[in-house]
């Protein structure tokens, strides 16, 4: 009797724990940390690469720039996110390209009927920008950006990178 | 300016902190073609906007700082990373020669290619300093730098991995935003931009420079002199486990390039490979136990290929 009550026991947690899993993936995946399926994030690098699967390691299907605007689809590859661009083409971003507060890139911009609450706004270009590294570099003259911005420019191919990875032996394209 | 007594009902909702660091930004923003009334109305708009102003107000609570807690934003993080970057290339020089410069940014931006790394505004950037000094730093934004005395101290690509992938990690973590903004100068600085508000726009970058300035001086000599905290240390070396494990490399790496550290001279070192908190046995121990299992076997003919071809870039 104990054996069928244990085996009872544990036939009903299972079938509990496998209703959660099947039933909860909408739960799991529409909710990544703060970001929710269906919800309008901002791009918040310079350049954001909206790649075909969950992976720095392809042809980017599209550049988007700072403050350009996408809808996340998808969060079940977290920390990638499916997203689709303004243009209607889907693909994948890491999440810590974009931010769900919206980017104003004109301090002067008609914020129209948007509601907008004081922490989810960014003033692009404001505050530590190019005006404040300008008068950073008078002051202190001994300062070498020149070499900051030739160090910025380099770049390798990604051909020559996934040629690098594989003949040490190293994961490419997870 | 803010009464502290219509503040108050607002402080769960909107902080003020946040808003009068908006309307800093709105003023120095929109560049001093501008004048200065076009743009203390964008900022007085947005304030409008969000119910926090109603005229001219009075701020002088210190509450109303405490509250702001105003995070530092990916592209300033960039500034500042470039100024902490152009501080240490006027006290280091880079190393000309691109064979070694090359390899390290191979290495680099492949395990920033790791689904766990977080992008930075401008990318990540890596870049080899000629110096005797035993050092690898990374300044907030991406720029991260190696000596080649680190260099010619470690011994495989597989130590050389390690320490990167701790230094992305310290990126990725923002550790470096993280400790300008839990600084004692922080609310200070911030208050400082609040009064900026009122001033116009010429002056406003002004005072803007003054705390960007502190902010680098500060990153410059935690990079530099004090290292990072121990707990943010722990942080990175967990993260670094991350990272090479979702690149392909050992996490014996990190492991023997810290245990290669600690027997090198601390006179030539500075930062936090070589401070004894957390003490190398410490950190060993909890990067050898939190991923002891989940590592695929590993390929010796791999890590031979890898040593060998890190012996011939330091040639």
């Amino acid at each position: 009797m104990r054996v069928l009550q244990t085996g009872m026991y544990v036939i009903v947690k299972m079938t509990v724990a496998s209703l959660i899993i099947l039933e909860c993936p909408v739960l799991i995946s529409s909710a990544y940390g703060e970001y929710n399926v269906g919800e309008s994030m901002s791009v918040v690098i310079r350049e954001a690469r909206i790649m075909p699967s969950a992976s720095h390691w392809a042809k980017p299907k599209a550049v988007l720039k700072y403050g350009d605007r996408v809808v996340i689809t998808d969060l079940k590859n977290a920390p990638w996110l499916g997203v689709d661009t303004s243009e209607g083409l889907g693909g994948f971003l890491h999440d810590s390209a974009i931010t769900n507060r919206t980017i104003v890139l004109n301090a002067n911009a008609d914020l129209g009927s948007t509601k907008i609450e004081s922490t989810n706004v960014v003033l692009a270009g404001k505050g530590f920008n190019a005006d404040v590294e300008d008068l950073y570099q008078v002051q202190e003259k001994d300062l070498n950006y020149q070499i900051v911005d030739e160090w910025e420019k380099r770049s390798i191919a990604q051909e020559v990178l996934s040629e690098f990875a594989q003949a040490g032996g190293l994961k490419v394209g997870e | 300016m803010f009464r502290k007594e219509n503040l108050q009902t607002r402080i769960g909702r909107a902080p003020v902190g946040q808003v009068f660091l908006y309307l800093l930004c709105g003023i120095l923003g929109t560049g001093c073609s501008f004048l200065s009334t076009q743009i203390e109305d964008a900022g007085n708009y947005l304030a409008e906007r969000i119910g926090l102003i109603e005229g001219s107000q009075d701020y002088s609570s210190k509450d109303q700082i405490e509250n702001s807690k105003s995070q530092i934003t990916p592209e300033q993080e960039y500034y500042i990373g470039r100024a902490i970057a152009a501080r240490i290339l006027a006290r280091f020089k880079r190393l000309p020669e691109e064979k070694l410069q090359s390899y390290v940014e191979k290495i680099g931006f492949t395990l920033a290619a790791s689904r766990s790394v977080a992008q930075p505004f401008g990318g990540y950037h890596f870049l080899v300093l000629d110096s005797d000094q035993l050092n690898a730093m990374a300044a907030p934004g991406g720029y991260i730098f190696v000596t080649t005395g680190f260099l010619r101290a470690l011994e495989s690509e597989d130590q050389l991995a390690g320490i990167v992938a701790h230094e992305i990690a310290h990126v990725t973590l923002r550790h470096g935003i993280r400790t300008i903004e839990q600084s004692d100068d922080y609310e200070g600085l911030l208050a400082l931009g609040l009064a900026a508000g009122n001033l116009n726009c010429a002056e406003a970058i002004s005072q803007a420079t003054v705390i960007f300035s502190q902010f680098v001086d500060s990153m410059v000599d935690t990079l530099l002199t004090s290292g990072y905290s121990q707990q943010y240390e722990y942080e990175a070396d967990a993260k670094a486990g991350e990272i090479l494990r979702d690149t392909g490399y050992p996490i014996s790496g990190i492991v023997e390039a810290i245990k290669v550290m600690a027997k090198g001279d601390s006179h030539q070192s500075s930062g936090g490979w070589f401070d004894t908190h957390p003490t190398p046995d410490d950190r060993t121990q909890r990067l050898s136990s939190t991923f002891a299992s989940g590592q695929s076997e590993p390929n010796y003919l791999f890590i031979k290929f890898r040593t060998e071809r890190f012996v011939a870039k330091l040639k």
